[in-house]
């Protein structure tokens, strides 16, 4: 997974791409929502870690329409579970690739 | 090393999170075992009073090793109040909540919600091995004092390298 790795989710209608969220990021949400924080904690936390995958311009667009009410928030924590599934994907696909391609050296 | 009086006391445990200090209050093990269900590494979270709690999500998001404090304060303190080692505690918690031994132990009269972890456990240890041999016996122990990938090192054997003194140990 290179640093030029994105993700491209819709948001209600909206592409944005999104940087893969680093390791320690995600299982930091995880262990906030799973201990049972108050639903503000778990909104920081998203906020966190998808403000920095999102980068600043985007997070700007998504925030702008969170407080709109365009985008509730439990679909923030959505989000979130999207990137982390296409993020736990990524391994997977670069071994088919890898694996492809020796194949194809092969013959 | 978990203490004999452990799965007796109803007080608080003192945690410490990024070099901040909690005090979990006493809850009985019907909350223990809700708490275990959801995430073992974040049970002493789950476990403290809310505005704690959120203190605890603010350290995680501020302090990338308050995660790893929190696991470890979490399990120090499930193996501390049940007695025993915390892969054998979350074992025997596990083991309650499924329907046939849950049966068992409310038709016995025990109730997760006037016990303490430790005791809900030395209740739950008792069911498996009533009516069990010798050899029956040494093999539920053995199975169940066998540490989860990643904790080999943690497992305590007595300091014996005498397989036989091993295996005798397991029975104490």
């Amino acid at each position: 997974m290179g640093d030029d790795t994105y993700y491209t989710v819709q948001v209600k209608g909206t592409a944005y791409k999104f940087k893969p969220i680093p390791q320690d990021d995600l299982a930091m949400v995880l262990t906030v929502a799973n201990m049972g924080a108050s639903q503000v904690k778990i909104l920081k936390a998203l906020n966190k870690v998808i403000g920095d995958s999102a980068g600043a311009e985007q997070w700007d667009q998504i925030t702008d329409r969170l407080i709109a009410g365009e985008i509730k928030p439990a679909e923030l924590y959505d989000l979130f579970r999207n990137i982390m599934k296409r993020q736990n994907e990524e391994p997977t696909k670069a071994t088919a690739r890898k694996r492809a391609a020796k194949t194809a050296s092969a013959q | 090393m978990p203490s004999e009086y452990g799965p007796l006391r109803r007080g608080p445990v003192a945690i410490t999170v990024a070099g901040t200090r909690f005090l979990i209050p006493y809850r009985p093990a019907a909350v223990w075992a809700e708490a275990l269900g959801h995430h073992l590494g974040s049970l002493a979270a789950a476990l403290a009073d809310p505005e704690d709690r959120d203190e605890m999500a603010e350290l995680l998001m501020e302090n990338p090793y308050a995660r790893a404090d929190l696991e470890r304060e979490s399990l120090r303190i499930l193996g501390e109040a049940a007695g025993r080692n915390w892969w054998e505690a979350g074992r025997l918690v596990n083991t309650s909540t499924g329907s046939e031994v849950l049966g068992r132990m409310v038709l016995a009269g025990v109730d997760p919600w006037a016990r303490t972890v430790g005791e809900w456990c030395a209740a739950v240890y008792a069911l498996c091995v009533k009516g069990q041999d010798e050899k029956g016996r040494v093999k539920f122990d053995f199975t169940l004092s066998i540490p989860p990938p990643g904790y080999e090192d943690a497992w305590d054997d007595g300091g014996s390298s005498d397989p036989a003194a091993f295996l005798a140990s397991l029975k104490g």
